[in-house]
C-alpha cells in the first residue's frame, strides 16, 4: 500500500468520509471537516498505519505560523527556516505554503505524506 | 473478548456479575499494597495485567507475586526528565512493554511532606514534575494507544488530600488534583471516542502509611461518620467495579471512598 493510500485510509476511518474526499491536494483544515482533536487521531493512526513516529506539531505544521514569525524576529531566512523546520517539505512546497497561508490553514494531505515518506526514510 | 465476574452477596446469597469488554489491564505503581490488591482482584477476573514499579524492592515484589504478568520500571522523575521525552515522538523507552492495555489503574505517587513556605525549592519543583509532568506524558502515552483502538478505561487513585489536606500535605494536595484535572479532560476530550476516564479519591485506607498513621492517630477514625478505615481490598473490589461496563459513564468525575469523612464539619 503507498504511503498515499496509508494517510487516505487513516483519514477516512477518522471522518467517516469517502475516499475520494481525500485527495494530495486536499487541504485538510479546509476542505475536510476536521477538528483539532481529529488532528491528534490522525496522528495515532499514523503511528499505526505507517509504523513511523509521529511529531504532531511537525507533521501537521502545528506552529507554522510561529516559526514564521520567529524568523521574522530573529532576520532569518523565511524559506530556509522553514526547511529546517519541516524537512519532509520540498523547497516548492515552503514556497507555495507562503504564498497562501493567509488564506487560511494550509495544510494539505501531500504535506502529511510527505512527512510520513520522510520519516520512513530516516527510521532507524 | 467479553468477560464476566460475578461475586456472591453475603446478605442475600444473590450474585452480581460485573462485565468487561476488555481483557488486559495495566496497574501503573502496582507493588503499593492498594496497588496489589488491584491487581490480585484484576487477576482474579482473568485479566493478562501489565504491572509497573519504580524501586527494585516494588518491583521483586509484583514479580514474585505475578509472575505470569508484564513488568517494567517506570519511575515518575526518570520519565519527566528524560531527553527522550523532549524529541516528542512515540518513541520513549520507558513505555516499550505497554501494548494497548484496555484498562489502565494509576496507583502511582511519592509522598512529599513539606509546609509551603518551608519547602526545598529544588525539591519541590522536582516532585511536582515528576507527579504532574511524569504522569501526563504517561498518560498522552497510554491514552494515544487507547485512542487508536477507540477503546479504553482509565481510573486514577486520588487522596481526600486533594480536598482536605493537613499542614505539610500541600504539595502532596497540589500534584493529586493535577492528577485529577489530567484525568477529568481527557475524559472530556476522547469520551466521544471510546476512551472514559474517573479519579477515585480514597480517605484512610488500612494498607502502607495509612496503616501506621491509623494507629498512631486512633481520634482520626472517630471523626469518619462511617466509623473506620477502608481495606485494600475493598478498594480493589470498587475499582473494579469502575473499571466494569456498567460504569463508564462515570466519566470525567471524581468519585469519593472515604466513608464520609470529607462530607462533614
Amino acid at each position: 500500500m503507498s504511503t498515499f493510500n496509508q494517510v487516505q485510509s487513516v483519514i477516512i476511518e477518522v471522518l467517516e468520509v469517502e475516499p475520494k474526499e481525500v485527495t494530495l491536494d486536499t487541504f485538510v483544515l479546509r476542505d475536510l471537516p476536521t477538528e483539532s482533536i481529529d488532528l491528534m487521531e490522525y496522528g495515532v493512526g499514523l503511528t499505526r498505519e505507517c509504523n513511523v513516529s509521529v511529531h504532531d506539531e511537525t507533521v501537521f505544521l502545528k506552529s507554522l505560523r510561529n516559526h514564521i514569525v520567529e524568523a521574522e524576529e530573529t532576520g532569518a531566512a523565511l524559506n530556509d527556516y522553514l526547511l529546517t523546520q519541516y524537512p519532509h517539505l520540498t523547497a516548492e512546497r515552503v514556497i507555495e505554503i507562503l504564498e497562501t497561508y493567509k488564506e487560511g490553514p494550509v495544510l494539505k494531505v501531500c504535506d502529511i505524506v510527505a512527512y510520513v515518506d520522510h520519516a520512513k526514510q530516516h527510521k532507524g | 473478548m467479553e468477560k464476566v465476574s460475578t461475586s456472591p452477596s453475603q446478605q442475600t446469597g444473590s450474585s452480581i456479575s460485573m462485565r468487561f469488554s476488555g481483557d488486559h489491564a495495566c496497574v501503573l505503581g502496582a507493588s503499593s499494597d492498594i496497588g496489589m490488591a488491584i491487581a490480585q482482584t484484576l487477576d482474579a477476573v482473568g485479566f493478562s495485567l501489565t504491572l509497573s514499579a519504580c524501586s527494585p524492592k516494588g518491583l521483586e515484589r509484583i514479580q514474585s507475586a505475578f509472575p505470569a504478568a508484564t513488568i517494567l520500571k517506570l519511575n515518575l522523575e526518570e520519565i519527566a526528565s528524560s531527553e527522550s521525552i523532549n524529541a516528542g515522538t512515540e518513541d520513549i523507552p520507558f513505555f516499550e512493554k505497554i501494548a494497548s492495555p484496555d484498562y489502565l489503574v494509576d496507583c502511582m505517587h511519592s509522598d512529599f511532606e513539606a509546609f509551603i513556605a518551608g519547602a526545598d525549592p529544588v525539591a519541590a519543583a522536582t516532585y511536582l514534575q515528576a507527579n504532574i509532568s511524569g504522569r501526563a506524558i504517561c498518560l498522552r502515552y497510554i491514552a494515544r494507544q487507547m485512542l487508536a483502538r477507540r477503546k479504553g478505561r482509565c481510573l486514577y487513585i486520588s487522596s481526600t488530600a486533594a480536598q482536605l489536606p493537613n499542614a505539610g500535605q500541600g504539595f502532596y494536595a497540589a500534584s493529586k488534583q493535577a492528577g485529577e484535572a489530567l484525568y477529568q479532560n481527557l475524559g472530556i476530550e476522547l469520551g466521544g471516542r471510546g476512551v472514559t476516564t474517573c479519579s477515585l479519591r480514597l480517605g484512610y485506607v488500612h494498607s502502607g502509611r495509612g496503616t501506621t498513621f491509623i494507629e498512631n492517630n486512633p481520634q482520626t477514625i472517630k471523626r469518619i461518620p462511617a466509623k473506620r478505615a477502608a481495606t485494600p481490598d475493598e478498594v480493589a473490589r470498587t475499582v473494579a467495579f469502575l473499571l466494569s461496563d456498567d460504569a463508564h459513564l462515570f466519566n470525567g468525575v471524581t468519585l469519593t471512598m472515604d466513608g464520609g469523612l470529607t462530607a462533614c464539619k
